[in-house]
């Protein structure tokens, strides 16, 4: 096994370890140090396709090249030419040639790997102070690590995505002033927000087991002072897994709810939403 | 997109100067700010004013959160309109935030700029007690600026007016920076406002190449003495000039004087 193969394997290997150590956030900054110790280059960096108006460097090595702001158009122009093919600068072309003249000053030679996911298209700019060759064992390494730099930056961005989504929706649900239970019928997964958790009296809001979350409404049920009632509709309610109800009123000792509860029904998911409200 | 409208780029002066002058404004202000400044150098130079994306009358469609979170953003810009113009021998006067986005822009871009003339700038604007630098502005006095900001932006553009041009005998110079603040987009008034108290490039001073000058006023309230003389002592090749005038725009209030520095730097 030659070197450059035993450091696209190293590669592989510590990459496969990382993000189920470490936070996923450092995940991609890892990798690109990883790539720049590995094949001894002098700069490393991502230039990600924010907007039509904005490639911005990131995880760079230098850290000062951090933030710094280019027109995505020419480089984006070069891409397409190459067909997004990794690019070998054995010699860095001239300025006027150089869609990346900002952060390879007084380099001799660069590679310019473009790393293509959605939404965000990014690329990786490693550069070397002294001139490079660039021959066949190294090329294949390269290619290999650009194949798991790909797998490394979708796996970043869509655990990004996911983490910011949940908290944008755990953020508007624990803000709805109604007490929300969502039980899920897969029977392994249930959801409550800030004010369900108080009214059923659960530790915490958030992921619950469906088996907890029954437990606690039934007890906030039997406590009702017109439970006949309250059984009576909940027959009716259960007779159909499409059956909804809502004002179905609730009288405890020292409040009344307005209780809801409405199927939830996509692709992906089914369950219940219950929906308590105080009037 | 077509820089020359994107920037509102107008080039006066001497078209034929070998030199040229490329004047950049600060936050809530337009290239107008140098109107005074101007006339100064129309016989001798070239002279390139824009607008900054998201200020004056530069193009409002070409404002991208992405791109203007940070200065670099202007600094890009500023290359652009530099190669866009083809402009040679330049020397950027930058005032305020400007300033910075010329120390960026030359160091990016080696040779595009020979000479930085800094009015009111500053590399940092917060406090840094871990270094005992001093910026003039603590956390809890830029929380307190963004929280007057967000909760009516018309009102703080008021009373930011007056606390910097600190000028009680011409009110109508806080009038008017009131009125310019209150015609940016709200949104892109926050934004471009946290891009630039919290602002960083300390580290950038020391590699500055080119010859600079610092002109800075004698009771700035966004820029305090003490940071002139800090940008003095870690800049390489500068010289700064006190201007006897208060507040944060002497290029409207002791225009003279401001002329005088620059023509002896140049």
């Amino acid at each position: 096994m030659s070197t450059w193969e035993r450091k696209a394997l190293n590669f592989i290997n510590q990459t496969s370890r990382w993000d189920k150590d470490k936070h996923i956030s450092s995940f991609l900054a890892f990798s690109i140090s990883l790539v720049k110790n590995l094949t001894a280059a002098d700069i490393a960096l991502q230039l990600e396709f924010e907007d039509e108006e904005t490639a911005k460097v990131k995880c760079a090595s230098p850290v000062h090249l951090n933030d710094l702001v280019l027109n995505p158009e020419p480089i984006k122009k070069l891409l397409y030419t190459q067909g997004f093919k990794t690019i070998y600068w054995r010699e860095i072309p001239p300025p006027k040639e150089n869609v990346l003249q900002e952060i390879l000053q007084a380099f001799s030679s660069a590679i310019i790997i473009p790393l293509n996911t959605m939404p965000n298209n990014s690329l990786l700019v490693l550069g070397w102070s002294s001139p490079q060759q660039f021959e066949g064992d190294f090329l294949e390494c390269i290619e290999t690590i650009r194949l798991r730099l790909k797998e490394v930056l979708l796996q970043s961005q869509q655990q990004l995505y996911f983490q910011r989504t949940a908290i944008r929706f755990a953020a508007i649900l624990h803000t709805i002033p109604y007490a929300l239970v969502f039980i899920n019928n897969d029977g392994f997964s249930g959801w409550v927000n800030q004010e369900g958790a108080t009214l059923l009296g659960l530790s915490g809001p958030g992921e619950q087991l469906p088996a907890i979350l029954s437990e606690a409404m039934m007890q906030l049920r039997n406590n009702a002072l017109n439970i006949d009632e309250i059984y009576k509709e909940a027959v009716q309610l259960f007779s159909s897994p499409e059956n909804s109800i809502s004002n179905w009123i609730w009288k405890l000792e020292h409040k009344t709810l307005k209780v809801s509860c409405l199927p939830v029904t996509t692709q992906q998911i089914s369950g219940r939403l219950w929906i308590f409200e105080q009037p | 997109m077509d820089i020359i409208k994107r920037n509102n780029i107008h080039v006066v002066g001497n078209q034929d100067a070998l030199q040229t002058l490329m004047f950049a404004h600060g936050f809530g202000l337009d290239q107008h700010t140098f109107s005074k400044i101007i006339p100064a150098f129309e016989h001798d130079y070239k002279i390139i004013l824009f607008d900054n994306v998201g200020g004056g009358k530069a193009e409002l469609k070409a404002y991208s959160p992405k791109r203007y979170e940070t200065i670099s953003g202007y600094a890009t810009d500023v290359a652009d309109i530099i190669q866009a113009l083809e402009a040679k021998n330049v020397t950027f006067i930058g005032h305020s935030v400007s300033g910075m986005v010329g120390v960026l822009t030359s160091l990016l871009y080696p040779g595009m700029i020979e000479r930085l003339i800094l009015l009111g700038s500053s590399p940092r604007y917060l406090n840094d007690a871990k270094d005992g630098y001093i910026g003039g502005f603590d956390n809890q006095a830029l929380t307190s600026l963004f929280e007057a900001m967000e909760g009516n932006y018309h009102a703080w553009a008021s009373g930011f007016a007056k606390l910097v041009t600190r000028h009680e005998d011409k009110p109508e110079l806080a009038e008017a920076f009131a009125a310019a603040l209150s015609e940016i987009r709200p949104d892109i008034a926050i934004q471009v406002a946290k891009a630039i108290f919290y602002l960083d490039h300390r580290e950038a001073l020391p590699k500055i190449t080119v010859p600079t000058l610092i002109i800075q006023t004698a009771n700035d309230p966004a820029v305090p003495g003490i940071v002139s003389e800090y940008m003095e002592a870690r800049i390489p090749n500068a010289k700064r000039t006190p201007v006897q005038t208060h507040g944060h725009f002497p290029q409207h209030t002791a225009p003279e004087e401001v002329i005088d520095a620059m023509k002896s730097f140049l």
